[in-house]
C-alpha cells in the first residue's frame, strides 16, 4: 500500500468523525427545540402565560399577562438564574365550552419557568400587578 | 337600504390571488362602511370586530378564498366556513379573519380589499386597530389616533374624538390599505387605539369601538366587552402567541420608534 493511499484513508476517517460529531450536535439541538415545543400545550390543567422581557440597561423588566387571576394567588420564586411563576385562576375554567377538543380539560393555573441572563439578588427585585399583568423589575 | 350579495345565487370575483365569494343576500344601508379585521397589535381589531358582529347581529354573506389558505377551514355550528369571512348588516360590512395571515398574504389581501370596495360601491373603509405604547400598563386614559386617506374621513374621525397621528411608522396590512387607498382614491380611515403590542387588549378594543361607533353613527354598547375582558384574554392567548410570531417577521416593533421625517 502506498503512502498516498494511507494518507487518503486517514483523511476519509477524519471526515467521517467530523460528520458524526456534527450530526450529534444537530440532533441534540433539534431535541431541545422539540422539547420546548412539547412543553407548551394550548390548553391543559396548567398553561403558560404570555410574557415579554426587556433589558433597560440597569434592569430587566418582565411583563407576564395573567388574566383571570387574583393578585393574592400569584407566587414568584427564583432558583439560580431561573424565575418561576405560578398563579391560580379565580376558578377552574371549563375549556370545552370553547372547543369540544378540550372535553374534560379544566384550566386551573398559569405556570412559567423563565431563564434569566443572570442570577438575581432577592433585594433587587420589585413587583406589582396592574390590569392583570404582573410586572417584575430585576435590577442588575 | 340596498342589497349586497345575490339572492338565490352565487357571486364570485377574483381579485389578485383571492376569490371573493358572496353566497347570500344581506340588506345594508348607505353610507356603507367596510371594516377589515385580522390578528394584529393587541388583537384589537379582531376583538372589536367580533364584538361588532355579535352585538349588531351581522349576517355572514360570503367568504374570501385563496390557494394559500385552501388547507384551512373554520367549523362553526357544525358548518365548514372560509377562514376569512364576510359579514354584513346595518351600514357595515366586516371582513374577518381569525387565523394569522403571513406578512405577504396580509399585504396582498389589503390590496385586493381596496379593489373589492371600489367594485362593490362601498363608501368607506374604517379599521379600528391598536398602536403599541411601551408604558401601556400605566396609561389609564387611552387615546385613539387616526390616519386617513381623505379629508372627509379625517373630519369624521375628529368628530368621533380621534386625534390625528402626526408622525410614526405603521407596519402591516393597514399600511398597505392606506397606501392603496390613496393611489385608487378610496376613503380609508385607520383608527389606532393605544394598546399592548403582544398581549390581547380588550380594553383598547372597547375604547376604539366607542370612537368607531360615533363615526359610523351606530350605537355599540361596550359594557359586555369590558365585563368579559379577562376571559377574552385567556381565550385569545394562543392566537396572540401566533400573531407575535408574524409581527416579529414583519418587524412590527419598529412602530415604537420615533420617526425622523426630513
Amino acid at each position: 500500500m502506498s503512502e498516498i493511499d494511507e494518507f487518503f484513508r486517514r483523511v476519509e476517517r477524519r471526515f467521517r468523525e467530523l460528520e458524526d460529531t456534527m450530526r450529534q450536535m444537530i440532533e441534540s439541538a433539534l431535541n431541545e427545540i422539540r422539547l420546548e415545543r412539547l412543553e407548551k400545550p394550548y390548553f391543559a390543567e396548567s398553561i403558560e402565560p404570555l410574557y415579554n422581557m426587556r433589558d433597560l440597561g440597569d434592569r430587566l423588566v418582565i411583563h407576564i399577562d395573567l388574566p383571570y387571576c387574583s393578585e393574592g394567588n400569584i407566587d414568584v420564586w427564583f432558583e439560580d438564574n431561573k424565575m418561576h411563576i405560578r398563579a391560580a385562576l379565580k376558578c377552574k375554567l371549563d375549556i370545552s365550552e370553547w372547543s369540544e377538543r378540550y372535553r374534560g380539560v379544566e384550566v386551573k393555573e398559569y405556570n412559567l419557568v423563565l431563564p434569566l441572563p443572570f442570577k438575581p439578588q432577592p433585594d433587587k427585585v420589585r413587583s406589582r400587578v396592574k390590569r392583570g399583568v404582573l410586572e417584575i423589575i430585576i435590577y442588575k | 337600504m340596498f342589497k349586497l350579495g345575490i339572492g338565490e345565487g352565487f357571486r364570485e370575483e377574483v381579485l389578485g390571488e383571492f376569490r371573493f365569494i358572496e353566497f347570500r343576500e344581506a340588506e345594508v344601508e348607505r353610507p356603507l362602511t367596510l371594516v377589515f379585521a385580522y390578528p394584529d397589535t393587541g388583537l384589537v381589531s379582531v376583538i372589536s370586530s367580533s364584538y361588532i358582529i355579535n352585538e349588531l347581529k351581522l349576517v355572514e354573506f360570503g367568504g374570501i378564498e385563496s390557494p394559500a389558505l385552501s388547507h384551512i377551514i373554520v367549523v362553526h355550528d357544525g358548518v365548514p366556513k372560509s377562514s376569512i369571512r364576510l359579514y354584513a348588516g346595518k351600514n357595515l360590512v366586516v371582513v374577518f379573519s381569525d387565523i394569522v395571515l403571513s406578512p405577504n398574504l396580509q399585504v396582498s389581501l389589503a390590496s385586493a380589499l381596496v379593489d373589492y370596495v371600489r367594485l362593490r360601491g362601498i363608501d368607506y373603509i374604517i379599521c379600528p386597530t391598536g398602536i403599541p405604547v411601551p408604558n401601556r400598563l400605566d396609561v389609564d386614559t387611552l387615546k385613539t389616533y387616526y390616519v386617513a386617506s381623505s379629508k372627509k374621513l379625517a373630519e369624521l374621525a375628529e368628530k368621533g374624538g380621534a386625534t390625528v397621528l402626526k408622525q410614526g411608522i405603521l407596519v402591516g396590512a393597514y399600511a398597505t390599505l392606506l397606501r392603496e387607498s390613496i393611489k385608487k382614491n378610496v376613503n380609508t380611515l385607520v383608527l389606532l387605539t393605544e394598546s399592548f403590542l403582544d398581549f390581547p387588549d380588550p380594553e383598547a378594543a372597547a375604547k376604539g369601538l366607542q370612537v368607531f361607533s360615533k363615526i359610523v353613527n351606530r350605537d355599540i354598547d361596550v359594557s359586555k366587552l369590558l365585563e368579559e375582558a379577562e376571559l377574552i384574554k385567556v381565550k385569545t392567548r394562543e392566537l396572540m402567541r401566533q400573531t407575535r410570531g408574524v409581527m416579529g417577521q414583519m418587524r412590527k416593533g419598529i412602530e415604537y420608534a420615533p420617526y425622523l421625517y426630513v
